[in-house]
């Protein structure tokens, strides 16, 4: 029997104005260079360029995520410096003492925000202890202009309601290096330069082992005495203050300090 | 990229083969012309060259199927296609295969390339499987039930062996 299915199909034929127009998107594919067909060895570069991009974006996001751009440092005795992204959240902590290991052991305070770190700090039992009428808790902060003010704010907004001599502090980040430097935290580095205006002889070593309390005292005597200022008296020391940018922020810094439970500032 | 002259050569001498095989899937000339210039794009542009004339064939023929199958899984063709355009072209056939070409058309899309090239090419189960990247088997039962649903559409003895 004849195949009709042949038949039937021999029926379906190109036209010539079909084949004419296909002749002429070829010719017109062919002068316009293009190529909507990619060569498998053009879809494999492409695909390891983007992977390669991807890959890039995702690593450098990363770094960029966890590049701290801002410290805070709480000091009473134990002392303690978190590291902020710039989404205000802890990259890192350090602790620059024992008091302070004891008291970061056991927190996890790394992806948190920096004013539920400060809570998580403030509250747990090993900081509790130091936390006496006879103490003070500085917090001392160092961050660019543009998250500097809102840094501020939570800081205060935590300290306020802390009450036992709470104050903060805000300095310039190139203190940061030269604090890291010296092996202190920022609070305590800043306490230390302030003392060394009135006692040149004092170290960054002594200071490792005081508490804020303990430095404060030192300083508050020192006025109490009318001590000296060794950067005006004695001309060699002036190397030592020209060297630190201390000397250009202890003019820019500024200081809340905060008595019980209230929010009176000085 | 295929000297001119050689790519319409081909034109001349596929075009209706593309075109059977664009019209056992696509059913409507719009959607044939489309997938009929890219088919012959895709020749054009292919460097590597044929051993014989029946493995330039054969290469078309797949490259045509893969396109169509393609072109039906696109999200554009899925929604935009009417039923009035359906049996656009199956209406200008003579009306003696009408009923042939209705049947052919209306088989399951795996049928459908089995039966062209078994029907129509000729081509034995083993070339069909080489053609399609199919085991001999498949194309075996595939080509059995095609037949078997044609019989049952057209009736009888309609179909050949």
């Amino acid at each position: 029997m004849a195949n009709k299915v042949k038949d039937a199909l021999d029926h379906i034929q190109a036209d010539v104005e079909q084949k004419e127009s296909t002749k002429q998107f070829l010719s017109e594919s062919r002068r316009k260079g293009r190529h909507p067909v990619r060569r498998p060895a053009v879809r494999w570069a492409l695909a390891v360029v983007c992977l390669f991009f991807f890959l890039s974006m995702e690593a450098g996001g990363y770094f960029w995520i966890q590049m701290p751009v801002s410290y805070l440092s709480i000091d009473v005795n134990p002392s303690i410096e978190l590291a902020l992204n710039r989404f205000n959240k802890v990259v890192s902590v350090t602790a620059y003492n024992e008091e302070g290991e004891a008291v970061v052991n056991g927190l996890s305070l790394k992806g948190k925000g920096y004013t539920e770190a400060i809570g998580l700090v403030m509250e747990s039992d090993a900081m509790r202890v130091y936390l006496t009428d006879q103490q003070d808790v500085v917090f001392t902060l160092a961050a660019d202009y543009s998250r500097g003010r809102e840094l501020e704010e939570g800081v205060e907004r935590c300290s306020g309601h802390m009450g036992h001599g709470c104050r903060h502090v805000s300095v310039d980040m190139a203190v940061v290096s030269e604090a890291h430097a010296h092996g202190l935290s920022l609070g305590k580095y800043n306490a230390y330069l302030q003392l060394r205006q009135y006692d040149d002889g004092v170290t960054a070593e002594e200071c490792q082992d005081m508490s804020i309390a303990e430095i404060d005292q030192l300083i508050r005597e020192c006025e109490k005495n009318g001590g000296h200022h060794s950067g005006t008296e004695h001309g060699g020391s002036d190397e030592a203050e020209k060297e630190d940018t201390s000397s250009f922020y202890q003019g820019n810094h500024h200081q809340r300090r905060h008595h019980g439970h209230g929010g009176n500032h000085e | 990229m295929r000297s001119e002259a050689e790519v319409n050569h081909a034109v001349e001498k596929y075009a209706d083969m593309i075109q059977r095989i664009c019209f056992v899937h696509l059913k409507n000339q719009a959607d044939t012309e489309d997938v009929f210039q890219n088919v012959f794009l895709k020749y054009m542009l292919h460097d590597e060259a044929f051993c014989d004339e029946e493995h330039e064939k054969a290469w078309l023929l797949r490259v045509a199927i893969n396109s169509c199958k393609d072109y039906l899984k696109s999200f554009f063709r899925r929604n935009v296609i009417s039923l009035e355009t359906v049996q656009e072209m199956e209406a200008e056939a003579p009306k003696e295969y009408r009923e042939v070409l209705e049947a052919v058309l209306s088989l399951p899309e795996k049928y459908k390339d089995v039966i062209y090239l078994h029907y129509y090419d000729g081509y034995s189960a083993a070339e069909i499987g080489k053609i399609l990247g199919k085991r001999e088997n498949t194309i075996y039962s595939l080509l059995s039930r095609g037949r078997k649903l044609l019989k049952e559409k057209l009736g009888g003895d309609e179909i050949g062996e």
